[in-house]
């Protein structure tokens, strides 16, 4: 069954096209909360928030078979909201008796090997290219899709992401 | 010369089979290409590695959202259902007489403009332009009502039913009914035996011995700015509109003829915009 017809039976109240709709798209969106969240958030939490968002929202979605990149760019704001709210509670270093956890920035994770530490360290438009073909296995149509971007722009910024996991990490070559 | 582009399509089998096999041809007679493509292929493989290495659990997700959606029995708070009946009881008062306006619904046309304030005009047919109106005008079939950001009225049809208009509405008279193709009414007071019809363009209600609040606008987001949906919210009775019957306390939406999902109970905060029309028209 097409995304369309999902989204328009979910839309008449049938929860189970709905949890159709997020199988197919789970790993897509979960593979933009892991880029877009720094190392120990709670990763699983905001893929579920952005479902339910999407539930919430998807009577606005006019596109019906557009619902992948609908998705995405739900979480998207998912996570930069949690971003938000994060530094809004950061506790000021002087009430602190311990060290204070390290602040986040773009990309910023304590991620525990040098590759992902190197992920991390990515601009988030390289980041969010390689999570989608890796962690969600998709082929450059599909990213190019949830991108919103072309599929030449897909293979210039896996190859500029290879580019600087190679220059920061070494050793690939022999 | 391989570009790194190509490297890294064939890489990731994004080049199909004849552009695959001039790439391969390419880097067998060339040993830098074939050093590069070595070295993506080890990357590759250890971000394989990685992304393998992160589980994800796509049932417990789906299990999680699943209880989340699922329909609960909703319980309103006391205070909600006591601020919910005083709001539809206030909204249900039979309305003061207004001495300032002098209606005369012995002159021809079906409507009077019983209140207006802020900018509201008539559209004329013949010159084209915006006549502004003032509280006592009549209104004929066919006139077409337009309202600035701050125009406010209420248009009081002969057989009783009532009309209020909020900034921004325009609004033709039509016999028997109204059409709304953008902005924010409230129909009250229609007779039982004498239904008000209100078209949106997005689906036709008639509104008889019920009070309902009329919302018709662009959806958002960009792609969307010529689609139009118009929710129904029943303040007080019931509407039954495409064999559907809304009650009071419900909302429901419709785009271009169809229900958009269920009709859902609305929250007493909800109640907004039309309390401000309604103090603004005292």
């Amino acid at each position: 069954m097409s995304d369309a017809e999902l989204v328009e039976r979910a839309l008449a109240g049938s929860a189970p096209a709905f949890e159709e709709l997020l199988r197919g798209h789970a790993r897509r969106v979960r593979a933009l909360c892991l880029s877009r969240l720094p190392h120990g958030a709670p990763v699983d939490d905001m893929v579920q928030e952005t479902f339910l968002r999407a539930y919430r929202l998807l009577a606005t979605l006019h596109d019906r078979d557009r619902f992948g990149s609908f998705a995405a760019g739900i979480a998207v704001r998912v996570c930069a909201d949690w971003r938000k709210a994060r530094a809004r509670t950061e506790v000021p270093l002087d009430d602190l008796a311990e060290p204070p956890a390290p602040p986040i920035v773009d990309g910023e994770n304590t991620a525990h090997s040098p590759l992902r530490a190197a992920i991390a360290a990515l601009p988030a438009i390289h980041r969010d290219a390689i999570a989608l073909f890796y962690f969600a296995r998709l082929p450059y149509r599909e990213i190019a899709k949830t991108l919103g971007i072309g599929e030449a722009a897909v293979n210039a910024r896996l190859t500029k992401a290879r580019a600087l996991l190679r220059e920061r990490l070494g050793g690939f070559e022999r | 010369m391989i570009g790194p582009e190509r490297l890294n399509a064939l890489l990731d089998r994004e080049l199909d089979e004849a552009a695959s096999a001039d790439v391969e041809r390419a880097i067998a007679s060339d040993a830098a290409a074939r050093a590069e493509l070595d070295a993506l292929r080890r990357l590759d493989a250890a971000l394989r590695d990685d992304a393998a290495a992160q589980p994800f659990d796509v049932d417990a997700l789906a299990r999680a959202v699943r209880m989340s959606i699922a329909p609960k029995p909703r319980r309103l708070r006391p205070v909600a259902l006591a601020a919910c009946a005083f709001v539809i009881g206030w909204l249900l008062r039979p309305m003061p007489p207004l001495p300032s306006v002098q209606l005369q619904p012995d002159q021809p046309g079906i409507a009077s403009l019983e209140r207006a304030v802020g900018d509201v005009a008539l559209l004329s047919e013949t010159t084209h332009g915006r006549e502004p109106l003032a509280a006592g005008a009549r209104l004929r079939e066919g006139d077409e009502l337009t309202l600035g950001k701050d125009g406010r009225c209420i248009v009081a049809f002969d057989d009783g039913s009532r009309l209020w208009l909020d900034g921004g509405s325009t609004v033709a008279i039509k016999a028997g009914g109204v059409e709304l193709p953008s902005g924010r009414a409230v129909v009250r007071d229609a007779p039982e035996d004498a239904a008000l019809e209100v078209a949106t363009g997005d689906v036709e209600v008639p509104v008889a011995d019920c009070t309902l609040a009329i919302d018709r606008h662009a959806m958002s987001g960009k792609l969307s700015a010529e689609r139009f949906e118009t929710s129904l919210r029943v303040l007080a009775g019931s509407i039954e509109v495409r064999g559907r019957r809304i009650e009071a306390g419900y909302e429901a939406r419709f785009s271009g003829g169809e229900l958009i999902g269920e009709p859902r109970r609305m929250e007493p905060d909800e109640l907004d915009w039309w309390i401000r029309l309604e103090l603004e028209q005292r």
